[in-house]
């Protein structure tokens, strides 16, 4: 083999395998999409809103420790609103988009957010 | 020199080949069918409850029916593996209200999948067994106030509570409305537009 072609076959494999990585890359972000915790041990009511930062999410997760808690985003408060505190409020919106997630207590007790996760 | 260049083509069409073959198969995992199981060797299929455990049935008589499963445009969202539910073992709440709700039984936990006009995506309210024989689960849905006229329902409760359930008091800025447990749900319809603060289980015998 040439000296040339060995310049071109060295190229080539070089240029395939970063096309097969960034193709792997991008589908395993895709496939398991990572919690980003968001207001952990936070203070909450029905009048007190914590607000995470804005992140690229499709489903939303909040539950409080001594109350039930409402999930929303943006200006959106409530997408999904559990009634007890430990139970676990969830709710997919379907797509990604860059979203602020929210997390709000529904009573005037207040309570702890034991967990809140964008993924 | 003929050597050379069959040796170029023949690497140029293995890669071009392997490149291919790696397209197809982070395609693939891209988009998993839901019609079809995946094989174990690419994933480990995820966690979910095979059948209702004994008390789950034992404590609620929506259990005890042959399951209708979620239907498939709602169980698309694939799996929640806190709790493990499985979408194959939902049982239909039919109530009379807007939207459809499901509850569906998970690993230790109970939950209710809803889908709800004017709310989007799907809501999933889980609470453990434990505390779902005590308390019930409930799920809340709040219409935007500029989307309910004054005097319209905004706020909208979907339970399901234990056979041993008479009604459900729920709780909300120091006022009580009561909703009477048919068949294992409870419902509470107002123009409340707050969340309850907590709801409560009168029981047939004892409190």
């Amino acid at each position: 083999m040439t000296h040339t072609s060995m310049q071109r076959l060295a190229l080539l494999l070089t240029a395939s395998l970063v096309t097969l990585f960034v193709a792997l890359a991008l589908t395993s972000a895709r496939a398991s999409a990572a919690k980003i915790p968001f207001c952990g041990g936070q203070l909450i009511s029905n009048v007190q809103t914590c607000f995470g930062a804005p992140r690229n999410f499709e489903w939303i997760l909040g539950r409080g420790t001594k109350t039930g808690v409402c999930v929303g985003y943006n200006e959106v408060a409530a997408v999904a609103c559990s009634s007890n505190g430990g139970e676990l409020a969830y709710n997919t919106l379907w797509s990604y988009a860059v979203r602020t997630p929210r997390i709000v207590g529904i009573s005037p007790n207040h309570s702890t957010v034991e967990n809140a996760e964008t993924f | 020199m003929i050597t050379t260049t069959v040796s170029w083509r023949a690497c140029a069409s293995s890669l071009v080949t392997l490149l291919l073959a790696a397209g197809l198969a982070s395609c693939g995992s891209a988009t998993p069918d839901d019609a079809e199981p995946r094989p174990a060797s690419t994933q480990p299929a995820p966690r979910v409850l095979e059948r209702p455990s004994r008390i789950q049935r034992h404590n609620f008589a929506l259990l005890r029916t042959r399951p209708e499963g979620l239907p498939a445009r709602v169980r698309r969202f694939g799996t929640v593996p806190e709790v493990a539910i499985n979408p194959a073992l939902a049982q239909q709440i039919h109530v009379n209200v807007p939207g459809n709700y499901w509850l569906v039984p998970g690993i230790g936990y109970l939950c209710i999948v809803s889908d709800v006009p004017e709310t989007p995506g799907i809501a999933i309210i889980c609470g453990r067994t434990q505390q779902a024989i005590k308390q019930g689960v409930g799920s809340i849905s709040l219409t935007l106030a500029k989307q309910a006229p004054a005097g319209m329902p905004t706020r909208l409760l979907v339970g399901i509570a234990p056979d041993d359930a008479r009604t459900a008091l729920v709780h909300t800025k120091g006022s009580v409305a009561t909703a009477p447990v048919v068949n294992g749900v409870f419902v509470l319809r107002d123009s409340v537009r707050a969340p309850s603060d907590f709801i409560e289980l009168r029981r047939i015998r004892g409190n």
